[in-house]
């Protein structure tokens, strides 16, 4: 299954709070982190059954909201 | 941005990012929330509704989270102006959990206004220079009220949890291994 690759502004989202996220999500994708020019590179490869999409994605980065507040 | 999707522009200056980020929680249960912008300046938040969430919330949920804005900008300020009562509440609370005599109370207290003890404040004032950790009266006032509040509380134990376990089973008690200590 094909990797997408996502990025978030590192001034307004925490990469610890990214990392906390992926771990959670870890039985639906397998997910690579970087920072890098003030972006956080998120790299997210399917588990079989996880379809990355839009709502996927909306899920995730709700969840990396929720870490920070 | 999506068709679906508003968004609201809220000014650093007036609301903290943390104000932004604990807002943004109430929301993320029904809408897909994402932040844009200069954290410097102004940061765009973004509202799009998840399916099963009628669009037409989306306008409402707006106003919403303009509230919910001034709410946890509030709780911020009323959390930092009275951290340090909280503090010694909770510091006084476990002295007396732990069994600590009012003088050793008063020894803490003194090094807790030397620094050695509580976080300063954030707005980087040098109250704690002036008055140890808290003003004097105030210290008597919440002392004055926790023992009201022990007080009140004498007597009101109807599942007899404060007793001892040998004045509710004496027979038991009696039967115990000489030497084992009596509260």
């Amino acid at each position: 299954m094909s990797e997408k690759k996502y990025l978030l502004d590192s001034s307004l989202y925490s990469k610890k709070a990214v990392e906390s996220a992926a771990t959670d999500f870890s039985e639906f994708a397998q997910f690579s982190i970087a920072e890098e020019n003030g972006k956080i590179e998120i790299f997210v490869r399917p588990e079989s059954g996880t379809e990355i999409n839009e709502e996927f994605w909306g899920e995730f980065s709700n969840h990396v909201l929720a870490q920070m507040a | 941005m999506n068709t679906n999707e508003k968004s609201v522009e809220i000014k650093v200056g007036l609301y903290s990012l943390e104000s932004i980020y604990k807002a943004c929680y109430h929301f993320l249960e029904k809408f897909y929330v994402r932040l844009d912008g200069d954290p410097k300046e102004a940061v765009m938040v973004y509202f799009r509704p998840k399916s099963g969430t009628p669009e037409k919330s989306l306008e409402e949920a707006l106003g919403d989270f303009q509230n919910e804005l001034i709410h946890q900008a509030l709780r911020a300020k009323v959390s930092a102006s009275n951290q340090k009562i909280r503090e010694y509440i909770v510091t006084q609370a476990l002295a007396a959990a732990e069994g600590v005599t009012p003088e050793m109370k008063g020894a803490l207290s003194g090094a807790e206004g030397m620094g050695g003890g509580s976080p300063s404040s954030k707005d980087g004032s040098d109250s704690e220079a002036s008055s140890p950790v808290l003003d004097e009266e105030l210290e008597k006032e919440i002392e004055k009220l926790l023992a009201e509040v022990e007080k009140s509380s004498e007597g009101d134990d109807p599942l007899k949890i404060s007793a001892p376990w040998e004045d509710k089973n004496p027979s038991s008690a009696a039967n115990a291994a000489p030497g084992t200590p009596k509260r």
